[in-house]
């Protein structure tokens, strides 16, 4: 491939996989570059810090845009064994009960950075919809031969909304999400 | 932490509700057979129901968690079994027939979810099964004893069982499946009192309310919240759990029995060790695991 011809293909995938593009493109969840974290207040003097460490999630890019983003609510990881253990108890995520947390767009709309959705979002059992403003990051060739785009997000649930309203005062009802995806091209 | 509010209201007040429940089911259906049946299943019926919505709210609709299960299916199943077997026109084997339903049925009741994402049909088929016998037995020689020799100090013994497996899950995680077994523990100690006013035979009401609720909170705590690292510790818990009802028995052993069996204070105190024994070994097994969990994770992650 000569290097005008390269360039061209990554133009016309950088023009295809940019936010509000037409024309779809299907990208597959790299789980060892997302994170889903989250932070909740504690006592109401600090703020603890945790995150999930299983997830797999794919999302497509263009008019038709859609995140579906699906957590292992097992993997839940705030850095302390016996409080993630009371985590997934039937005090808080019940994880044997509700194995999976689900994020599944229902509609999309292009903006100027990157996408707002409308999404459904499956926590203990629990199904509301939210809306997420996702940020594009960037997108480009990685150094194997494939293509990736990243996006962020943030947004805040109340617990309690979800039927998780173990604790709330000592522990916030508060939740405050960040997620930060990058995709492969498919 | 728990809610300072909850100790009156998730506590105290099941106990009072019970006491009275019993009192006045005594009272008005007499302390025969068929009264210490029904006055226990409305007094341990009405506390555990209290107490369950002070400790974990109202049950969502439909059922979801095994606990909304419990107290929406497993409980009310267990009270009518009760009140039917209080019941001179209901045939006993249809009773027993009942029974066995729903001992064997409390485990796929509350534990659905394993059907569908963790255990292999063969798998769920040999849990449900064992479990489900195991479950059985017990049920059925506790309510065997009760007809047969239960008196003021059944409910004492229950008493243990059910606080020591209140201990082991708040111990093993989850702080609510633990309150609700203070709960039913609340409303034995409360039903207990209100007995001592009649024979002691009032006594012998309380197995199939008390079992439904023991058996589902033992499901829920062995299957959604015991998380050792080591598998087997937490069979070897349920294990015990489950047994320990099954000490009742021995005040019927030689030993205790006859004119040199133990008499007064110490036979009372002889029966409450033997149900206690399992109980403190299974506390004691699941405190320690506690322990050492919290030393690595640091004196309080609250």
């Amino acid at each position: 491939m000569t290097h005008v011809s390269r360039y061209l293909a990554m133009l016309t995938a950088v023009v295809l996989a940019g936010g509000g593009s037409a024309l779809a493109q299907e990208w597959k969840v790299d789980p060892d570059h997302t994170s889903i974290s989250f932070k909740i207040s504690h006592l109401g003097i600090s703020t603890t810090h945790g995150r999930f460490n299983v997830m797999e999630g794919s999302f497509s890019t263009g008019e038709a845009a859609s995140f579906d983003v699906s957590v292992e609510a097992e993997s839940v990881d705030t850095n302390n064994k016996k409080r993630d253990d009371h985590l997934r108890s039937p005090d808080f995520f019940n994880v044997m009960q509700f194995p999976t947390i689900t994020l599944k767009t229902t509609e999309a709309t292009a903006t100027e950075d990157g996408y707002q959705l409308t999404a459904d979002l499956t926590l203990h059992g629990v199904t509301k919809s939210i809306v997420v403003d996702l940020v594009k990051v960037g997108e480009g060739e990685d150094p194997w031969g494939g293509y990736r785009a990243g996006f962020d997000a943030a947004f805040k649930i109340n617990r309690s909304d979800y039927g998780m309203d173990n604790m709330i005062g000592a522990v916030g009802d508060e939740v405050e999400l960040a997620i930060s995806i990058e995709g492969v091209r498919q | 932490m728990i809610e300072p509010t909850w100790w009156l209201l998730g506590l105290l007040l099941p106990g009072a509700i019970s006491a009275l429940g019993v009192y006045l089911g005594l009272r008005l259906a007499g302390s025969g057979r068929g009264g210490a049946l029904i006055a226990w299943t409305l007094g341990l019926s009405a506390a555990f129901a209290t107490g369950f919505y002070f400790t974990a709210g109202w049950p969502t609709l439909p059922p979801s968690e095994s606990h909304d299960w419990l107290v929406l299916v497993l409980l009310p199943a267990a009270a009518v079994l009760a009140l039917l077997d209080a019941s001179d026109k209901v045939p006993r084997p249809a009773v027993w027939l009942l029974r066995l339903i729903i001992a064997g049925g409390a485990a796929p009741l509350l534990m659905q979810i394993y059907l569908t994402h963790h255990w292999t049909p063969a798998q769920s088929g040999a849990w449900f099964a064992g479990l489900g016998a195991a479950i059985f037995l017990v049920w059925a020689l506790l309510k065997r004893y009760a007809d047969r020799h239960g008196d003021h100090v059944l409910a004492l013994m229950m008493l243990i069982v059910v606080g020591g497996m209140a201990v082991v899950n708040m111990a093993s995680d989850s702080q609510m499946l633990g309150q609700l077994g203070a709960v039913l523990t609340a409303a034995l100690a409360g039903g207990w009192l209100a007995t001592l006013r009649f024979n002691a035979r009032a006594g012998r009401g309380l197995v199939d309310v008390t079992m439904g609720v023991f058996v589902g909170l033992l499901i829920s705590g062995r299957f959604y919240s015991w998380q050792m690292d080591q598998p087997w510790a937490a069979d070897l818990l349920g294990v015990l759990l489950l047994a320990a009802p099954l000490g009742v028995w021995a005040s019927v052993l030689p030993g205790f029995r006859g004119d040199r069996g133990p008499k007064g204070f110490k036979a009372v105190a002889l029966r409450l060790l033997v149900v206690a024994v399992p109980i403190a070994v299974a506390a004691c097994i699941a405190g320690y695991i506690a322990y050492v969990e919290s030393t690595q994770a640091g004196p309080s992650y609250y």
